[in-house]
């Protein structure tokens, strides 16, 4: 039940009709009682009075027992109207006379007068002593009705009445008029207050008008407005600050009130989300998340609700099929009273970033072209399968593997064929393999494969030979047909080594010795790897040794011919090595150690300064022939050193020795290593004025194409050719036939390894220009040269 | 149960019969001098007295001539009229009843009313007389009527002696003489 409205008007007029009718009402009822009261009192003064007059009177009626004047006497109290009765009795109180002054209701005297009262009660009664000279000789009693009293009561009643209704109308009128000037003013501030909501106007005013407090609360009313009108543009430009800052944001806003629903989000939220309701609630939203992440995020959610604790979380929405990555953060919002109203937070969608942590770990340990676990991935396992086979009792097996056309097919088909070639390499390795086994990319085209678990090297072998198959096959690349072989050395676990890092090792060495052995097959490892390897580095410490005394190494140098006229017209510089107090160690030996430390740079520096000063001497004897030029071996790593140029040009000029005796041997594999660079260091070379000879030719894999593009002066046929001669048809054939290219290219022909006369008689048959072996001499030192020069012809043909 | 009535019931009969009787004053059972004798006293307190007449030592009543109260006056010899004690003398004649308030003339017929009127003029006496016929010599007269003892008042006579009296006895007065015999 709605209570009922009360205008103000018809408050305040009710209230002074009231104030009125209660002034008047307390008034008339403060007289009625004041005036009763004193009417009692006066009445009965009166009545006591006059009851002493007749008592007085009447002694002599009563004592001469004149009962009619006694009458008479009593007669004269029906003065007063309200006398009932009167009665009169003797000293024996006995009723002596009385008289009733009313008709009706005419009770008897009563039987047992008292001596002197007045008493009042239904009517009052006064006793009256009548005395004579002091002795009581009589008693009078009066009673008086209290009808006069009932009478004054209505009849005052009538006038209270009446006043009392005059008093409403005219107060009434009074207070009509009255409240307009008290109320107009709240009159004026309501309508303003109504005006404001109506029309959402703060700038409206209530008017003034009176100068007293309702004034002053119109004053404070407006002045209340205008500072709610300054709030609320501040506050309005508070809010469109931060609509604007929630549109802009990158970030998803969203704000939850104590329900825990949803009161507002930003368009962001609903990107990150998915879900574009405005009125989701916290469950909903739950349902969102990944199943992974909902507990965490409800542990999160219930400490905020419960201990306001803030929080940061990981989480992913499951979105359009894929995860949205994000980091969720929310907080508690106090009013300002400090309680807490409702929770706000934010939503960064961190996918992007999430990705590319995703796959940096990835990175860390997968290679990103080939998908197989990287070295490091590797070695973690590799360690881990160490200690699980030497725990368990078990083997297990590593291969290295590396590809041996890698850079070759790199080089020739460009980086993309290699690319595809690791790739499928990598495809065909782990389709040879076990699921269980690990097959890695540790390097550029170095692979590894962990068998675990193996019980016997014959299935390491198996294993070993499927791979060599497999990889065996042709390849596909650029539509041609590429055959890529591979060379695996394996070590067992833990027989061959009981760390990673040993095994590695040995493992690698036994590739080594693998590629050693022609390339395309597997080595187990083995312990005279392993001398091999301490012999090897023994070796590699006396070279190093050595290059610091130079006089360690020797040069030999052995004679060519013509076969034309057996003249010589050169000689080739063999290095020769005697490391001090040890037996001296054959090139075959040392040059590969050399090659592979690096060593052999300055090695080949030394015989290059070592052959030009030579040749300088035996110019200045007069003994060098026009003509002939000593021929140096360049290896590889010296062919691809960018010193290179700078070593020569400097022997040249501190040797004094001329340009043109000078000619470099180059094996056709180096050459066939890096075939642009190795043309374009040729073209160096020769442009300085040394001529340039292509050397064990035959064992390569060049191919005409290049053959062609080599600023070659010079083709060295490989003594395996030669030394079959006259035995193997084939060779002769192919020897015969190498000649007579070199000679469509241009290119002169010297055959190296004569041995016997026949092959010297079918080289020159064959129109084969120069010639060097044992046959023609051996190689010898420098003092012996001289000799061998200054007696031509003293050939050891016999 | 003969005797019983005899003795008892009987016994209380007569004594309360008797008593009722005696106890009950009725005017008519009273005897007369009783009646008169207790009113003297009353009229005395409805005189106002000069001052002279309250210097007695007492207040005298006197009666001269025949002694008619039977003793009766006796009763108020223990009482006072303005404050005196009341003193009952028999007088023989005028002069000696110059010291009384109140002096009761018994036989009248042995009055002379102008010595009397004369006397009273000299002295306040108040005179009481028996009889209505008497009245030129007696303030107060007594009267029987229908079986009452009534008073007629002389207001001259009591005027020439310099004695008034209070309204309410004249009120009760059933004659009242104004004016001179």
């Amino acid at each position: 039940m709605v209570a009922p409205r009360f205008h103000l008007r018809t408050k305040l007029i009710g209230s002074i009709v009231l104030t009125s009718v209660m002034a008047v009402l307390l008034t008339s009822v403060a007289l009625v009682s004041y005036d009763r009261y004193h009417g009692f009192k006066n009445v009965s003064e009166d009545m006591r009075i006059l009851a002493d007059i007749v008592a007085n009177r009447s002694s002599a009626a009563l004592i001469f027992d004149d009962v009619r004047q006694a009458e008479a006497n009593l007669k004269a109290l029906g003065e007063n109207p309200n006398v009932e009765m009167a009665c009169i009795y003797d000293s024996n109180q006995k009723v002596f006379a009385f008289h009733y002054f009313t008709q009706l209701d005419q009770k008897p005297c009563p039987q047992v007068p008292k001596t002197s009262d007045l008493s009042i009660g239904s009517s009052i009664e006064i006793y009256t002593p009548i005395e004579l000279d002091g002795l009581s000789v009589g008693i009078l009693y009066m009673n008086l009705g209290l009808e006069w009293l009932a009478e004054r009561w209505q009849q005052q009643m009538f006038y209270i009445v009446i006043i009392t209704l005059l008093a409403i109308v005219f107060s009434f009128l009074l207070a009509k008029y009255l409240q307009g000037i008290l109320v107009r003013p709240i009159q004026k501030i309501a309508t303003t207050a109504r005006d404001i909501t109506y029309q959402q106007d703060y700038s409206l005013r209530a008017e003034a008008g009176v100068n007293d407090e309702l004034g002053e609360m119109v004053d404070v009313f407006n002045y209340m407005l205008s500072k709610i009108e300054d709030e609320t543009h501040s506050l309005y430009a508070s809010e469109e600050k931060f609509r604007q800052l929630s549109a802009l944001s990158p970030v998803g806003i969203f704000q939850i009130n104590l329900e825990h629903q949803i009161t507002y989000v930003n368009s962001r939220w609903s990107d990150i989300t998915g879900i574009h309701q405005p009125l989701a609630n916290l469950e909903h939203w739950l349902t969102r998340i990944r199943v992974e992440d909902r507990r965490r995020t409800l542990k999160a959610w219930t400490a905020l609700i419960q201990n306001h604790q803030e929080f940061a979380i990981e989480v992913g929405f499951e979105k359009d099929g894929g995860i949205t990555w994000s980091i969720i953060e929310a907080s508690v919002l106090h009013d300002s009273k400090g309680d807490v109203y409702g929770y706000m937070g934010a939503i960064s969608d961190i996918t992007d970033l999430k990705n590319a942590q995703l796959k940096m770990e990835n990175l860390a340990f997968y290679d990103p072209l080939t998908n197989l676990s990287n070295r490091r991935l590797f070695k973690d396992r590799l360690i881990k399968a160490v200690s699980e086979s030497k725990r368990r009792g078990t083997f297990a097996a590593l291969l290295f593997l590396d590809l041996d056309q890698f850079k070759r097919i790199n080089d020739s088909l460009g980086h993309d064929a290699g690319d595809q070639l690791l790739i499928e390499v990598a495809r065909r390795l782990e389709g040879s393999v076990r699921e269980t086994d690990t097959v890695s990319r540790i390097g550029g085209d170095e692979f590894t494969v962990l068998l675990g678990d193996t019980d016997s090297s014959y299935g390491v072998r198996h294993i070993a030979e499927k791979i060599l198959k497999n990889l065996g096959q042709p390849f596909t690349l650029k539509g041609q047909d590429i055959i890529n072989t591979v060379s695996i050395g394996i070590t067992i676990a833990p027989t061959d080594g009981d760390d990673a890092n040993t095994l590695m090792r040995n493992a690698d060495m036994a590739m080594y010795q693998a590629k050693a052995m022609g390339r395309n097959n597997f080595q187990f490892f083995s312990e005279d790897m392993n001398k091999e390897m301490m012999e090897y580095l023994c070796l590699e410490k006396d070279l190093r040794r050595s290059i610091e005394n130079p006089d360690d190494f020797l040069i030999y140098y052995q004679p060519k011919i013509d076969l034309t006229n057996n003249k010589f017209t050169g000689m080739e510089a063999l290095i020769r090595w005697h490391p001090k107090g040890k037996d001296m160690v054959w090139p075959d030996r040392f040059i590969p150690i050399a090659e592979e430390s690096g060593l052999i740079i300055p090695i080949g520096r030394h015989v290059i300064r070592q052959a030009c000063m030579q040749v300088k001497k035996l110019i200045d004897l007069e003994l060098w022939p026009e003509g002939c030029k000593v021929a140096v071996n360049l290896s590889a790593k010296q062919f691809s050193d960018p010193g290179l140029m700078t070593c020569l040009k400097e022997s040249l000029a501190n040797t004094k020795c001329p340009v043109q005796v000078i000619e470099l041997e180059i094996t056709e594999s180096t050459l066939m290593d890096d075939v642009e660079g190795a043309i374009v260091t040729m073209r160096e070379i020769k442009e300085m004025g040394i001529t340039i000879a292509i050397d064990d030719f035959g064992t390569g894999y060049s191919s005409l194409s290049y053959l062609k593009r080599f600023p070659i002066d010079i083709l060295k046929v490989d003594r395996s050719f030669v030394m079959d001669i006259p035995e193997d048809k084939n060779d002769m054939a192919i020897t015969a036939a190498v000649i007579a290219m070199a000679h469509k290219l241009n290119l002169k022909v010297v055959a190296e390894g004569i041995e016997t006369h026949e092959q010297m008689a079918f080289l020159a048959e064959n129109h084969c220009e120069y010639g060097q072996g044992y046959l023609i001499a051996k190689p010898m030192p420098f003092n012996e040269l001289e000799e061998y020069i200054r007696e031509p012809a003293q050939a050891n043909y016999s | 149960m003969a005797k019983l009535w005899h003795r008892s019931w009987f016994t209380y009969f007569v004594l309360v019969s008797l008593a009722s009787v005696l106890a009950t004053p009725s005017h008519a059972e009273l005897k007369t001098h009783q009646i008169k004798a207790a009113y003297l006293y009353q009229i005395s307190k409805f005189v106002f007295w000069p001052e002279q007449s309250k210097q007695a030592n007492s207040f005298n009543v006197c009666q001269l001539g025949v002694d008619r109260y039977q003793g009766s006056l006796q009763k108020m010899a223990g009482r006072t009229v303005f404050k005196k004690p009341v003193v009952i003398k028999m007088v023989a004649n005028l002069e000696q009843a110059k010291t009384c308030h109140l002096l009761i003339l018994s036989s009248p017929q042995s009055i002379d009313k102008s010595t009397l009127q004369a006397w009273l003029q000299k002295h306040s006496i108040l005179t009481v007389v028996d009889g209505s016929e008497n009245w030129s010599i007696g303030m107060v007269s007594f009267a029987l009527e229908e079986q009452r003892v009534r008073l007629h008042i002389n207001l001259n006579l009591a005027k020439q002696s310099g004695l008034s009296f209070a309204a309410n006895l004249l009120e009760v007065a059933s004659v009242i003489h104004r004016d001179g015999p």
